[in-house]
Parts: C-alpha cells; structure tokens; sequence
C-alpha cells in the first residue's frame, strides 16, 4: 500500500467536503430556506469520488458504504426521498462512519467496525423504504414533448420548481462553438439569479457547423419580462411554459429554419411529438422566421444514461449530474498542489542556513570595512547584503505562508461534533462561527483539533442547558456556542463562547475540597477567578459519574497541556446563568519565532518570546524566600522565582551565582507566563531578542521536559529553546505531578495559583510544589 | 544512494586504515564474493571491535561541536548540528560502560538513521567496512553482563578478530536517554 498515505489524505477531504455540503444544506433547512440542490449534488459527487478512489485502493468497506450511500443520495437528488431532518441525521452519520473506516486504513487491522456499517446500513434501508407520498401530478399541464426528453433527476428538480410555485421558462440560445463554454456559463449565471437552471438541452442543428442551439429550462419566481431583461443578450427567445408566451430579446440575424431537418430529427425521437407549436401562443416576435425554431424543442442527443440519471448505476464518468457538462471547471479544481510538510520543513531550513550564510558575510564586509575605512566597494557590497537580507525576509515569509491553512478545517470537523453531541444530549444547539478563514501553521491547526473538541464538548454537555430548562430561565430555546478567531499582532485568539449555566465558583470552590484538591481553609481564600481555573486541575470533574460525552476529569488539564505545548494561553471567564469564555491565544507559526536570547552558567538558551511577559533587574535584598522558595514582589503581585541553572542542574552554578551576587547585587528575571500562571527565570544574561528557525531534536530528546526545540544562532552554535510551560507546570506542582499530570495520571499537590496576591497566602496554597 | 557511498568511502579512506576498495576487488578478491554477505562498517570502542550493519549508517563525520542538554543521561554528549539538521550525539563508550571517549585525531561520529531520524554516535576509531556471510553469526555468549548483551545483536569473525555487532535499537532506545527521574512511561496517548 504505498499510495495509503496518498489515499487516506485524500479520502480525508472528500469526506470532509461531503460533511461540508451536508453541513450546509442542514443550515438551508433549519433556516427555512429551499435548499440548493447544487449542495446535494456536489455531496453526491463527493461520495462517488470516494468510491471510486476506495475501489482503486482496495478499501472494499469504504467503497460498500459509499455505494449503497449513494444509491440513498441518488434517490434523495431524484425527490424519490424527502429531504428532512431524518436523512439529514442519517447522512451526517455517514459521515462519522467514514471516518472511522478510514482511520481503520490506517491503523490496519481486520474487519473492525463492521457491525456499525452494518446496523447504518439497515437504517439506510428503512429510510429508502419508507412510504412515498404521491400526490397529484403537477407537471400534468407540462407537455410531453419536454417531460420526455429529461432525466429523471431533472423531472425531479422541474416537479420541485412547480412545487415551489416557480414560474418555468424555456430560454433559447444560439452560441457559437468556438466560444459555447463561456458563452453557455455567462447565461447561466445570469439565469441561475432568478432562480434555478433545470437543465440545458443542446439541438443538434446540423445546418450551421460552427453555431449550436440550446434550449435551456429555468425555474424561477421572476416575471418573463424580468428574466428577459436579466439576460440582456441577443437573438434568444424566453418562453413561459405555462403561458406559452415568448419573448425574443431581440434579433442577431435571422437563423434559417430547418423544419425538415428538424422534424426528421424527432421523429428519430419517440418523445418528441409535435404538439408544441400548437400550444405556443406568440406574443412577441420580432421576426417571422424565429416562430420556426423556438417552436420546436430540440431534442437533445444526450444521455445514453437514459433514465436512470446521471448517478444511477454509479459507473458513469464524473459528467456534472446536473447537465452542466462544462469541462473548464475540471481544469480550475487541479490548482492546488499538496505538499508534504518535511519538504517545506526542508526548505525551511535552507533558508535559516542562508540567513547564516549572511550573516557570516556581513561579518567579513564589517571585518573589511574596520580594516579599510572609506571603501567604495566595501560600501556597495554592504547595500546589496542589506537586500538580500530583505529578499531572504521575503523568502522566509513565502515559504511560512505556505504552511498556513485556514483554522476553518477545525472548525468544520466540530460543526459535526455539536451536531452529534446536541442530538445525543436532547439539547438544541446553534453553532456559529466566525473568522475560519484566519490562517495558521497546519501544525497548529492539527493539534488544535483535539482541545478544541473537548472544549466543545464541556460546552456542550456542562454548559448548554436543555431546552426546557432554558425557556425557564427566560433564554431562547436554541443554546448559542459562538466560536470565532480573529488575529492580533503575530498571534491568533480563539474564543469560545456559550450562552449556557455557566460556571459556578463556589461549586467549584466546594468539589475542590470534597475532592481533595483544596483543604478547607483553603478554600475560604480564594477568588472566584481562581475558583473558576479549577476546571484546569487535572482530574478535576463536578461530575459525580462519568458519562459518554465527559465527566472523567481528564478534560480541561489535557487541553491546558495540549494549548501550552503549542506556546498558547488559555484563559476563561464564566458567569453564573449567562454562560462561560474560553480564550486560547495562539503563535501564528512554530517554525520560526521570536527568541529572547539569554545565558545562564554559561550555556546559551532561547526562550520563546511569546511566553514572555517582561524582563525585570532585580536587587538581591527584594527576594523574600517562603518555604525556601525564593519570591518576589512585582508590583504588589508575588512571583515565584526559578533558577534555571539549578532546574537544569548546569554546572558550577553555585559558585557563579555568589560571584554575580557579590559584584552586581542583582538578578536578572524574565517573566514568563503561561496559561494563567506567571513565573520569573532568574538568567545571567539578556543577549537579546532574535527570530529563529526551530528545529526539532528527534524523538529520543523530545521528551526532555523543560526543552522544546533548538536552533541556531548566527555562529554556527546550537542552542537549546526552552519548554517554558513545562517548566512553568513543574515550578508549580512539582517535576513528578508534571511528569504524571501529562501522561493523565493523578498528580500530588495544588499547582493552581500562581497569581498570588500576597506572600503570606502563598504559603497557604503551597504554590510551587517541591520541584526541585 | 551512491552519493553516500562514496562519501563513506572518502571517509572511511581519509582514516588511513586498511579498506578494501575496488582495485583489491580485481585481483581475484571478487570471485569469492556473495550475493548474500551482510555488509558492516566496523570501529573500536577502546580494545575492542564493532560493527554496525553499513544501511544504517548515513555518513562519517569527524568531531563536531555539541551542546550539552540538561536532563538527560551521561552518554548523551548534546544535540550537534550537521549541515542543518540538528541531531542528538550519544558518546557509545558511556553507553556501554567502557569508559569516556576522549577525542583524538582519529575520533569519528558515526551518523546513522534509527527510526527516520539521524543520530550521531561518538566512535574511537574507524576501521573498514567488512563482509560477513549470515550463517558466520554467532549468538551472544552468555556470561557477558545481562545489560551489556542486550546491546549487542551477535559476534561475527573476521580474519581471526571477534567484531560485535551492535543493536542499534537497544542502544538509543529513546527512554534511557533521559535521566531516570524525568521518565514518563508513554502510556496514555
């Protein structure tokens, strides 16, 4: 299976765009609008993509699944099927068996998850067999001569137009073979403004070689003498249908009219009788010639598909169901190209070693420069470094954009999970989302998948109330989770918003201690913020038993782990009855980042500027000890202090500290903060602020806690970047809690407040744990 | 694949010990050779000889700087970089418990690739590249330190000179190279 990899990614988006399309008839209906039957075709081609793809990689339960859905789709397209709520829900779980047959491919194994398959299918089955109302015909008044030459799906859509109380018009038009496919979509579109395009059938006129007539049917509310004024071309006849009126736009040249050629054509046709002329009642007409030809419906040498419709048997070629047999849009779909991420990584790196390379040159010209004061060569060759440097900004740049991707990709992904989860909890709930066109890195964005979920979830579950309980307290019945990203800066937040219960601090507060987490006289000091921050204490759950959806206390520690590793915050603000906040802020990328470039004992390490809060000089005499862990006080708040000589146990930092000690009398302290908590890194040296390329340290070092990456400084020196949320974690509950509390086992001690407002509670709280 | 080659030959040549190269492959050496001989680059560790089997080595370096990283165990010398792409180095005498390597002129870095990722391994001494027919591996004897076997993947022979085939998985199994008390065991997730 060398192509798996190929495979899955690309089953993996037409499922996604499948969901998608459902997703977005699903908000058609809900807002009581007549969906757009395009949305329900595209979703069917995306199925018979899959299939076809699974049956080229052998993946027979994807390519079963998808055949029998698309018979259901089929059926559903052709209005043998009503659209509503029940098919919806049973597409949507379509959708979620995809997936897991997919990450079955991948994982490999024998035949798992076949009983869902199964137990879906029979849903499937009764949902087909389900009775159909057949009321009376009303395409009754419609004459045979039209109804004969369509296929069945679009019978179905010119039955729903007249359903819908639309007005049908046949639109005739002539185009020139050489420019027919523009010519053909740009009446289209201005067709499909008043309503919907049912079909376009093309007459062979054999007279002219280089023109072909199409007789294009439309749905529309509008009046005749709007859709004639809409189309504002020439030499076109509209005809009502039901009326028989016609309106010519106006005359290009008269068309010779064939009515030899044209009726032996349909005699060749058994559906086309000639009992249209008869009905077609000219009101307007501009020239005597044209009665000839709009009379007389081509018939179309079209569809050896016949009635089944396009869709039918599965095995047609990927012709646009809905007629639109335009080859163009075959060639736009090929403009992206995916890349591998390594290969980006790639040239990633090649630009950081020609950033290098540059930096060495402008060492050599500064070097020349100094021995050589007032040279012009000197000079010139300084300008173009200058440029290149900018050109290599550029480059950087391009490449990183590259890597960015829409946060929507997240965000479809958990427009399904509320679905589920609302019908699973009997809970009415409306998503909406802005900003999911915000970009980031597609690392992030991958990883985001996960928290945001859980978030969702609690959302979903804690926050939402049910509908009744909602009325009751005087909200609409429909609970709001809003999700939004927007960016700030080189940063992007996410916020999270719910208009449920809401969060109750001194529930909290008091499961807290029932749980252990607090002691009493604790608990008698604690701000509701910092009550509220319970929820990110691993094992922490105000649920007495655990349930599907959530409950085991394994949540909000898991997406406060998952957000820091990502150099991201997470803050939340809740309020009893209006409900809560969730603000997760975000570096736009990994790859490159803004450093601050510090030493300690000698060694260089970077730390990652977005968790830095400030730097600070302060005097020895400011640093009180509690416990014998060294604080400060900044501005009234007390910080703890870590010394990462001694959290990283470099050598000789005893002594050297006593040296800056006795010569200096002060420590620098850069204040890092992550999450809700704030620690200052007591360093040797600020060296300065630098962007720097990441780099990663293979997986045995990965799991170093406390280091993230490296990079590399312009020297050719390695340097290490520091994991500034574990070390921040572990300042706070301690190296073996942060050890255990990753991999979501229990923990020992509190590790909740850092923001403490006194010395005096610090101690209270036993804050930083015994670390080290 | 030959752009590695050769660089491996120039390096294994530029040590100045006996290799054999093509021109020894002409006088007859050929003939005897098999389709199925399991090729190893082989270096010493103090007294005495290893051997790595030769796909899994990328390229020979000479000593290159690294920088040290906390926590993490004695035979992990740091992360160096060669040509872009940071690697973690383990000196192999710590890790067997043959002593601390102290660089000479002949000290070399071994660049393998374990699990997709290249490692530098810190060697006294390179030798050859040598061939061994499959069925000329010996098991290891037993008596040889419980730890110290588990590195070892068999003993091969080469003109009368006991080579120990190392295994490279055991020796950078990812978990000994933190130091104890910062392990997690990576069971959940």
């Amino acid at each position: 299976m060398s192509e798996s990899q190929e495979f899955v990614s690309e089953a993996q988006e037409l499922i996604e765009s499948y969901s998608k399309h459902l997703g977005a008839i699903e908000v058609q209906i809900q807002d009581g609008v007549d969906y757009d039957p395009d949305l329900l075709n595209a979703a069917f081609r995306s199925v018979h993509t899959l299939k076809g793809l699974s049956a080229l990689s052998d993946v027979n339960e994807i390519v079963d699944l998808s055949h029998k859905l698309e018979n259901t789709l089929d059926a559903l397209r052709l209005g043998k099927l009503p659209l509503n709520k029940r098919s919806l829900d049973l597409l949507f779980e379509s959708v979620d068996l995809f997936q897991s047959l997919l990450v079955h491919v991948v994982e490999g194994g024998p035949g798992h998850g076949s009983a869902e398959v199964d137990a879906f299918l029979v849903n499937l089955a009764k949902l087909i067999d389900a009775p159909e109302s057949a009321g009376p015909d009303p395409l009754a008044w419609l004459d045979n001569s039209i109804l004969g030459v369509l296929t069945e799906y679009e019978e179905h859509r010119l039955r729903e137009n007249v359903r819908l109380g639309r007005r049908i018009f046949r639109v005739h038009a002539s185009f020139d073979l050489m420019e027919m496919s523009a010519g053909i979509d740009a009446v289209k579109l201005k067709l499909k403004s008043h309503g919907e395009v049912i079909t376009l059938l093309p007459s062979a006129d054999i007279s002219s070689e280089d023109r072909i007539d199409l007789d294009i049917l439309v749905g529309s509310k509008s009046s005749l003498g709007e859709v004639v004024d809409g189309l504002d071309e020439e030499g076109m006849s509209v005809e009502d249908l039901r009326t028989s009126e016609v309106v010519v736009t106006r005359k290009r040249q008269p068309e010779p009219a064939k009515p030899v050629k044209q009726a032996a054509q349909q005699a060749a046709k058994p559906a086309a009788p000639a009992a249209a002329p008869s009905k077609s009642k000219v009101t307007v007409e501009v020239d005597d010639d044209d009665g000839g030809f709009v009379e007389s419906p081509p018939v179309p040498p079209r569809a050896p598909s016949g009635g089944g419709g396009v869709g039918g048997g599965g095995d047609d070629d990927e012709i646009d169901p809905a007629g639109e047999g335009n080859p163009v849009s075959l060639v736009s779909l090929t403009q992206t190209v995916r890349v591998d991420l390594r290969r980006l990584d790639h040239l990633m790196n090649l630009v950081g070693e020609l950033a290098l390379v540059h930096a060495n040159l402008v060492g050599v010209v500064d070097r020349q420069q100094r021995a050589n004061r007032s040279n012009e060569f000197v000079r010139e060759f300084q300008d173009q470094l200058r440029i290149m440097n900018r050109r290599l900004g550029l480059l950087q740049q391009g490449i990183l954009e590259v890597r960015m991707v829409p946060l929507g990709q997240v965000f479809d992904k958990l427009g399904r999970v509320v679905r589920k989860l609302a019908r699973e909890l009997d809970k009415d709930v409306r998503l909406s989302i802005s900003g999911a066109d915000t970009e980031l890195d597609k690392l992030i964005v991958e990883e985001l998948s996960d928290p945001l979920m859980h978030m969702i979830r609690n959302a979903i579950d804690h926050g939402i109330e049910k509908p009744a309980e909602r009325v009751a307290h005087g909200k609409p019945r429909a609970g709001q989770i809003v999700l939004s990203a927007f960016q700030k800066g080189n940063r992007v937040v996410i916020e999270l918003t719910d208009d449920g219960a809401g969060m109750d601090w001194r529930r909290l507060r008091d499961k807290a201690v029932e749980r252990g987490f607090l002691t009493r006289e604790e608990s008698l000091d604690i701000s509701p913020a910092q009550s509220v921050n319970l929820i990110f204490t691993p094992g922490f759950s105000t649920r007495d038993k655990a349930n599907e959806v959530s409950g085991r206390g394994v949540g909000m520690d898991i997406v406060k782990t998952n957000i820091s590793k990502l150099s991201g915050m997470i803050d939340v603000a809740s309020e009893p009855g209006r409900g809560s906040r969730f603000r997760i802020t975000l570096p736009i990328t990994l790859a490159i980042i803004q450093a601050l470039v510090i030493e300690t004992a000698g060694q260089t390490f970077c730390i990652p500027l977005n968790s830095v809060l400030e730097s600070i000089m302060v005097q020895s005499d400011e640093i009180h000890t509690i416990e014998g862990h060294e604080v400060v006080s900044v501005r009234g708040r007390t910080l703890p202090l870590i010394h990462l000589s001694r959290v990283f146990e470099l050598e000789d930092s005893e002594s050297r500290e006593a040296d800056r000690r006795m010569f200096y009398d002060r420590l620098y302290v850069v204040v890092v903060g992550l999450a809700q908590h704030r620690v200052g890194l007591v360093v040797d040296e600020l060296l300065g602020q630098q962007d720097v390329v990441i780099k990663p340290i293979g997986k045995a070092l990965r799991q170093v806690p406390g280091i993230a990456g490296a990079t590399e400084l312009g020297d050719n020196r390695t340097v290490l970047l520091i994991d500034v949320g574990t070390l921040v974690s572990e300042s706070v509950g301690g190296v073996e809690a942060t050890v255990a509390g990753i991999s979501g086992g229990t923990r020992e001690g509190i590790g909740i407040f850092s923001t403490l407002e006194v010395g005096g509670r610090a101690r209270e709280h036993g804050g930083w744990g015994d670390g080290w | 694949m030959a752009g590695d080659d050769d660089v491996m030959w120039q390096a294994l040549l530029a040590t100045g010990t006996q290799v054999a190269t093509e021109a020894d492959y002409e006088h007859g050496y050929k003939r005897e050779m098999r389709s199925d001989l399991l090729r190893y680059v082989t270096f010493m560790i103090g007294h005495e000889i290893y051997g790595l089997p030769i796909e899994q080595i990328i390229e020979i370096s000479t000593l290159f700087p690294t920088t040290p990283v906390p926590r993490t165990a004695e035979f992990v010398l740091g992360i160096g970089n060669m040509r872009g792409s940071v690697m973690p180095v383990i000196d192999l005498a710590r890790r067997l418990r043959l002593g601390v390597c102290k660089p000479t002129r002949e000290t070399r870095v071994l660049i393998v690739r374990h699990s997709d990722e290249p490692h530098g391994i810190v060697v006294d001494r390179v030798l050859e590249v040598i061939s061994l027919p499959p069925e000329e591996m010996e098991n290891t004897p037993g008596g040889i330190g419980s730890t110290r076997a588990d590195f070892i993947l068999g003993l091969g022979r080469d003109r009368r000179r006991l080579i120990i085939i190392l295994d490279l998985a055991t020796v950078l199994a990812e978990r000994d190279f933190l130091l104890p008390k910062f392990r997690r065991e990576r069971a959940a997730k």
